[in-house]
C-alpha cells in the first residue's frame, strides 16, 4: 500500500543523534536534538541507553564521558541564565544515582570531556587572549592566522586549551598553553595525548604531545595530520591521521600512540579513508568509507591484523566500542540516523527516534556504474515507484 | 519526469547508502534524483581522491557522463533537469552552468565562485587553495582564474538561485556576491537568497524556521523555473 508523500514538515521533524560514547559494559550515552518550532531551536537531550532500554536522560546536556565504575560526566548550561556565559561540567556517581552535581563552570564553554582517573577530568575550553577577545561578542581581533570558525562564529582572539578539573574540590587548573591551541585529545589511564598545530602556515600538520601520569611532557609524533585521538589499552592511544601523502585530502590511517612514539597500524593494508575508530581495550574497530558504504573493520594489533567485521547498505558516522560489541550512529537510504549495536556479527537497531518516517513513501537508490576518464565512477539514481505517486512515478 | 542532480561537498565527500532527506523530499515531489562520486570523492583509493589542480575538469566530465547514463535509463524529461549542491557542490553547480546549458535550473548553495577572493577571505583559504588549486593568487593567478566560474559568467544560460548564509566563514559571503554580480551585470537570470544568520552548515544547523524557509523557497523557485506546477 502506498505511503504518504514526504513534505518539508516531515523533514523538519527529523531528530539528530550525536556524541556517541560507550562504557566498557555496553551502556551508551549520546545526544538527541529535536526541532522545537515554538522556540525555533533544536532542543538537545543526553540519553543513557542500556541493553534493556533508556535508563536516564538529561535535558540540555552534551559532551558525555564515561568514567571509572560507570560514572558519567557531561557539559550543560542547565540552570544558567540567558546572559550567563559558558557551560558547566556535571558528574553522576556509579549507577547514575541522584541528581547530576556541578563540578565546575567554564566561562568560555566546553568542547570535550575525558576522565583522567577516578578523581579528575580533562576538559577542553577556550582561553581569551586579552583585549583580542571581546566578551560581549561585538568584535574579534587577531595578530595572526588562521582565523578559524567553529560553527558558532570566528575563533580569533582565543585558543582552545586543556584544563584539569578536580571532581571533589571543583578546582580548575590550566594544563596547556599551546600557541595554536589544542585540536584533539584523549585521556588514557592517566596519560593525556593531544594534537596541536605546528605552524600557522599549515595548521592541519600537528605535533602530538603526551603529558604523562607523572606530569612529564614529551612529543610522540610530528608532522602528523590528526583528525581524532581515542584511548586504546594500557595508557596508549589511537589516532586517525595522515602524513599529507596527497596533500590535505589524504586518507586517514590508523596510528598507535605510545609514550615512546607512534606507529602506523593500517598503512599498506587498507587504501580507504577511515572515518572513525574506537577501541574496547583490546580490539580496535573502525568505520571505513568504501563505495558509498561504511563497513566496520576490526584490528587486533597483537593477533590477526585487519579484518572486515560487517558490511551492508548503511553509512555510519560515529562508532563507540565496548566489551562484546560496537555501537554506531548509522542510516540507510530509507531509514534516518539511529543508534545501532553490532554484536556477534549482527546489527540491531537500538533506537527509534525517526521510525515514524516508515509511514511515508521513500525511494531506494539503484546503483549505476560508468567508466569515465580512466576511472570507474559509481553513482545512484532513485525515484518513487509509479504506484506511489498516483501513476506519476518513474518505474 | 524532471531530474535533480545533487553534488556533494568536499570535494572529498561521499554519496551512497546513507539517508538523504533532501533527496527524499525531491523524489516525493516527483523528481528523479541522481548523485555520484566523481574523482575527488571519498570511499575509494587515495589516488581517486586526488583532484589537485583538476577542479572542474575530471569531476565535471565524470558527472556529465554519469548524467548521460541516467538519462538513457530513466524516463527523464531532458527539458526539465536541475543541478544543485552545497559548498564544493555549490562550486560545481556554478562551474557546470558555465560549461553546459543542459540544465533548466541551478541552485548553488554556500559554494565558491571566485578562488582568488576565497584565498584571502576563507578561514582555510590560504592553505586549502594552494594545496587544491595550485600556488597562490600572487604566483599562480592563471590557475585561480581558470578554476573560477565567476569569470565565465558570460557563458551561463541557466537560471540560477544562489543561496548563502552570512555567518559562513568557510565559503565567505563574497562568493555568492561574486557569482550573483557577475551574472547580473551581464543580464543573466540570477536570484540571490542570503540568510542573515547561519554558518557554512546552515542547511542542517540553522534554526528550524530557517531550515524550513530554505527548503520551501528552493522547491518553489525550482518548480517555477522548471514550469512544474504543483506536482
Amino acid at each position: 500500500m502506498a505511503g504518504k508523500l514526504l513534505s518539508v514538515d516531515e523533514v523538519l521533524r527529523l531528530s539528530r543523534i550525536a556524541s556517541l560514547r560507550a562504557e566498557p559494559g555496553g551502556k551508551l550515552a549520546f545526544t538527541v536534538s529535536r526541532p522545537d518550532p515554538e522556540s525555533n531551536k533544536d532542543v538537545a537531550e543526553l540519553v543513557v541507553l542500556g541493553q534493556a532500554g533508556v535508563e536516564a536522560s538529561y535535558a540540555e546536556a552534551g559532551s558525555p564521558a564515561w568514567g571509572p565504575e560507570g560514572r558519567l560526566a557531561f557539559s550543560s548550561r542547565r540552570g544558567a541564565g540567558e546572559k550567563e556565559k559558558g557551560s558547566g561540567v556535571y558528574t553522576l556517581p556509579p549507577g547514575l544515582r541522584g541528581e547530576p552535581r556541578r563540578v565546575a563552570w567554564l566561562r568560555h564553554g566546553v568542547w570535550g570531556l575525558e576522565w583522567l582517573d577516578d578523581e579528575r577530568l580533562v576538559a577542553g575550553s577556550s582561553v581569551p587572549e586579552g583585549w583580542m577577545y571581546d566578551d560581549d561578542g561585538d568584535y574579534v581581533a587577531t595578530r595572526r592566522l588562521p582565523l578559524w570558525f567553529d560553527g558558532q562564529g570566528l575563533v580569533a582572539g582565543r585558543t582552545r586549551q586543556l584544563f584539569l578539573l578536580e571532581e571533589w574540590s571543583g578546582r580548575t587548573v590550566k594544563l596547556t598553553s599551546e600557541p595554536y591551541g589544542v585540536s584533539s585529545y584523549a585521556a588514557c589511564d592517566g596519560n593525556i595525548y593531544y594534537a596541536t598545530p605546528m605552524d600557522w602556515r599549515n595548521p592541519t600538520a600537528h605535533r602530538v604531545k603526551l603529558i604523562t601520569r607523572g606530569g612529564e611532557e614529551r612529543t610522540v609524533a610530528e608532522d602528523l595530520h590528526v583528525s581524532s585521538i581515542a584511548c586504546h589499552a594500557r595508557g596508549t592511544a589511537i589516532a586517525l591521521a595522515h602524513k599529507g601523502e596527497i596533500g590535505i585530502a589524504s586518507h586517514n590511517r590508523l596510528y598507535l600512540l605510545t609514550p615512546d612514539g607512534h606507529e602506523c597500524l593500517s598503512c599498506g593494508s587498507l587504501d580507504r579513508n577511515i572515518w572513525g575508530a574506537s577501541s574496547d581495550g583490546d580490539t580496535i574497530y573502525m568505520i571505513v568509507a568504501s563505495g558509498g558504504r561504511t563497513p566496520v573493520y576490526a584490528f587486533e594489533p597483537d593477533r590477526s591484523g585487519l579484518r572486515k567485521e560487517y558490511e551492508d547498505d548503511i553509512v555510519a558516522r560515529a562508532i563507540a566500542a565496548y566489551r562484546g560489541g560496537v555501537a554506531l550512529i548509522a542510516s540507510s537510504p530509507t531509514v534516518p540516523p539511529e543508534v545501532y549495536r553490532l554484536e556477534g556479527g549482527a546489527l540491531h537497531k537500538a533506537t527509534s527516534y525517526n521510525s515514524w518516517i516508515s509511514e511515508y513513501s521513500l525511494s531506494k537508490p539503484r546503483k549505476i556504474t560508468i567508466e569515465s576518464m580512466g576511472d570507474t565512477v559509481e553513482g545512484w539514481s532513485s525515484c518513487l515507484p509509479r504506484e506511489r505517486r498516483g501513476g506519476r512515478g518513474c518505474l | 519526469m524532471p531530474l535533480a542532480l545533487f553534488i556533494h561537498g568536499g570535494p572529498k565527500g561521499m554519496y551512497g547508502y546513507g539517508f538523504h532527506y533532501e533527496m527524499q523530499l525531491f523524489a516525493s515531489q516527483g523528481f528523479i534524483v541522481a548523485y555520484a562520486n566523481p574523482r575527488g570523492s571519498d570511499g575509494y583509493s587515495e589516488e581517486f581522491a586526488d583532484i589537485r589542480g583538476r577542479y572542474g575538469v575530471d569531476d565535471y566530465k565524470q558527472l556529465m557522463d554519469f548524467l548521460d547514463r541516467v538519462v538513457e535509463e530513466y524516463p527523464v524529461d531532458r527539458e526539465r533537469m536541475m543541478v544543485t549542491g552545497i559548498s564544493y557542490g555549490g562550486y560545481m553547480t556554478n562551474h557546470i552552468i558555465t560549461m553546459t546549458d543542459r540544465f533548466s535550473a541551478a541552485v548553488s548553495e554556500n559554494g565558491i565562485a571566485d578562488w582568488i577572493s576565497d584565498y584571502w577571505a576563507s578561514d582555510v583559504g590560504y592553505w586549502f587553495d594552494p594545496d587544491q588549486i595550485g600556488g597562490t593568487p600572487l604566483d599562480s593567478m592563471e590557475n585561480y582564474v581558470r578554476a573560477s566560474p565567476a569569470y565565465r559568467a558570460d557563458r551561463v544560460k541557466t537560471p540560477v538561485l544562489i543561496i548563502h548564509s552570512m555567518e559562513d566563514y568557510r565559503c565567505f559571503i563574497d562568493q555568492a556576491l561574486a557569482m550573483h554580480t557577475s551574472l547580473s551585470v551581464l543580464g543573466k537570470d540570477s536570484t540571490l537568497l542570503v540568510f542573515t544568520r547561519g554558518s557554512h552548515g546552515h542547511s542542517v544547523l540553522a534554526s528550524p524556521r530557517q531550515r524550513r524557509k530554505r527548503l520551501e523557497i528552493k522547491l518553489r523557485w525550482v518548480k517555477e523555473k522548471m514550469r512544474l506546477g504543483n506536482q
